[in-house]
């Protein structure tokens, strides 16, 4: 009977498609990165010991107008270290020895309150850049000592300061 | 006839009462991101996808023992401030995949092509993990940049 046929068929059709269809599922996730800015150190002023005799021991001392300072400028607020892979022992020649080396460090450019510490060839120190405008900055002294006898002249000697992100 | 009508319906049952392979519903869920870090301009980072900190992780649940398609849509870049970008690349065995959700333990492939994997046979799950590389230009804007990675998981 052709309606009794139909009625099987339509029922047959409906069971076929009843199961449910497997789906593609999707979910995200990021890549994420924070670009520092890039550092900068500059050596503003030198540690100046001015003029010297023969025989004299001048000694400036870290903070003083006369000492050396590095301004150092990165990501506010990051952490940086900074140093000194060496410090010269003698200013050009043999007869002025440097010795007995001092330092002051902050984020703020005035050495009084700036945190004092002994600068050491290959020695570390680390701080954090000034959260606001991420500048740090460093000031050095040192003893200097003639010997007897020191030709006349003028003398220099360069400080290399390293900065790098921790 | 009465004959050739008692002989259609069996056959017609028997078509509608056969049972279609019963799956589990497949769900994906973005666990981790791929985090390169802090990255310095001109210095290109590395994230590999053993890395238990940085790298990216997925995990997937689908019927046990079962072959499922995984298709990974990488960005060519990042986006960061004022409409900079930042250059992301991936290599042939930048992604990994692990039955047990062991790090330690994933069979590498290419995310840039899709893959077939098989699920954990008990559980029906599975961990996708991801690495990449950043090169920032060396006049790389500074700040925060961010890419979308699309996982798209299915049946075969």
């Amino acid at each position: 009977m052709r309606t009794s046929l139909k009625f099987v068929l339509a029922l047959a059709g409906t069971a076929a498609f009843a199961a449910p269809a497997a789906a593609q599922i999707t979910d995200n996730i990021d890549a994420t990165a924070t670009v520092l800015q890039a550092l900068t150190v500059n050596g503003d002023a030198s540690l100046a010991f001015g003029n010297i005799a023969p025989s004299q021991i001048k000694t400036v001392a870290a903070g003083a107008a006369a000492s050396g300072h590095f301004s150092m400028a990165g990501a506010p607020g990051s952490s940086v270290s900074f140093r000194f892979n060496a410090l010269p022992a003698t200013l050009q020649i043999a007869g002025l020895t440097l010795s007995a080396w001092t330092g002051l460090h902050r984020d703020a450019n005035t050495a009084a309150g700036a945190t004092a510490f002994t600068p050491t060839a290959g020695s570390a120190e680390s701080v954090t850049m000034n959260a606001a405008d991420g500048n740090y900055f460093v000031w050095i002294g040192a003893t200097l000592t003639a010997a007897g006898v020191v030709a006349p002249g003028t003398y220099t000697q360069p400080v290399v300061l390293e900065v790098f992100y921790n | 006839m009465p004959a050739g009508r008692f002989l259609l319906l069996p056959m017609l049952l028997a078509v509608a009462a056969a049972p279609l392979p019963a799956q589990r519903p497949i769900q994906v869920e973005g666990i981790k991101n791929l985090a390169f870090g802090l990255l310095l301009a001109g210095t290109p980072m590395s994230v590999l996808r053993t890395d238990a900190v940085r790298a990216g992780q997925v995990n997937i649940t689908a019927q046990p023992k079962s072959s499922i398609i995984i298709q990974i849509s990488l960005p060519a870049s990042m986006s960061g401030p004022a409409g900079a970008t930042l250059p992301v690349a991936f290599g042939p065995s930048d992604a990994g995949y692990s039955a047990l959700g062991d790090i330690g333990s994933q069979v590498a492939f290419d995310p840039r092509n899709s893959t077939v994997v098989l699920t954990n046979t008990s559980n029906g799950r599975g961990t996708l993990y991801l690495g990449g590389t950043a090169s920032p230009a060396f006049n790389q804007q500074p700040g925060n940049y961010t890419g979308t990675i699309t996982i798209t998981v299915a049946y075969p």
